[in-house]
């Protein structure tokens, strides 16, 4: 199947577009780092990364997806956060109302 | 759409667990994911179109910090990606055919894992707008799975 030159430009004009935006965080990101100091860590440091997977750090792999989760959560209930206002029922219920 | 979600999920998890993958792995993934997001983008370029054209004009609050919510998360996964390539001491020198930096930039070092923590928490937030529309998907794939078993 031939793919429609159309769609294919529009698709790369959009990934030309996507990539300018990221070049343009980029560029701050660059400006933030030139801006702060670290202090050079001892020589040793680097020992501590292991090039290898290790199956025993596949609860923090867990732990990273329920912190994930937990973040969900504080932005569903807290923040209230969501595509559209949420309908008159979860309103109630987020805040807890007996009547219910 | 949904398991493309479901796989950069799990892969910002790995990413943030360097002592499960190690660091091959960690870099090989970091650099893996960069295409997912884009084709994530890509899939959600209607929305994304039409936002940004509403976000100066006729637009609520709620919609606005929507779509703060994703530019700053579109912004903190810039950095540690770039940060990540400019520290990297496999997959980069592999790819270019060079030998490591014998030191590591130690400000990149720290910038890199501190935003990718700040990537984690704006990823719960952007599940948490969508959420909705994942389990609405989670459940059709469920229900599919369900009736193919049956």
């Amino acid at each position: 199947m031939k793919p429609n030159p159309p769609n294919v430009l529009r698709i790369l004009s959009r990934l030309a577009l996507l990539s300018l935006a990221a070049a343009a965080f980029t560029v701050l990101t660059a400006l933030y780092a030139r801006s702060v100091r670290t202090p050079t860590p001892t020589p040793h440091w680097r020992l501590h990364r292991a090039l290898a997977p290790k199956i025993t750090g596949l609860p923090e792999f867990f732990g990273e997806g329920i912190l994930i989760a937990v973040c969900t959560l504080a932005g569903r209930l807290v923040f209230r956060l969501r595509l559209s206002p949420a309908p008159p029922r979860e309103k109630l219920l987020s805040l807890f109302d007996s009547t219910d | 759409m949904f398991w493309l979600d479901a796989i950069l999920f799990a892969s910002v998890c790995a990413l943030q667990t360097l002592h499960f993958t190690g660091l091959i792995l960690h870099e090989w993934l970091g650099l893996a994911i960069v295409p997912l997001i884009l084709l994530h983008l890509l899939l959600a370029w209607s929305w994304i179109a039409a936002e940004t054209r509403r976000f100066f004009t006729s637009q609520s609050v709620r919609a606005r910090i929507n779509y703060l919510l994703n530019l700053g998360l579109f912004a903190a996964v810039t950095a540690p990606t770039y940060s990540g390539i400019l520290i990297s001491q496999k997959a980069i020198p592999a790819i270019m055919h060079s030998t490591p930096a014998p030191y590591m930039d130690w400000t990149w070092d720290r910038i890199h894992t501190w935003v990718a923590d700040i990537v984690v928490i704006l990823v719960g937030l952007h599940l948490a707008v969508n959420w909705d529309w994942a389990l609405a998907a989670a459940q059709r794939i469920f229900r599919r799975f369900l009736g193919r078993w049956q």
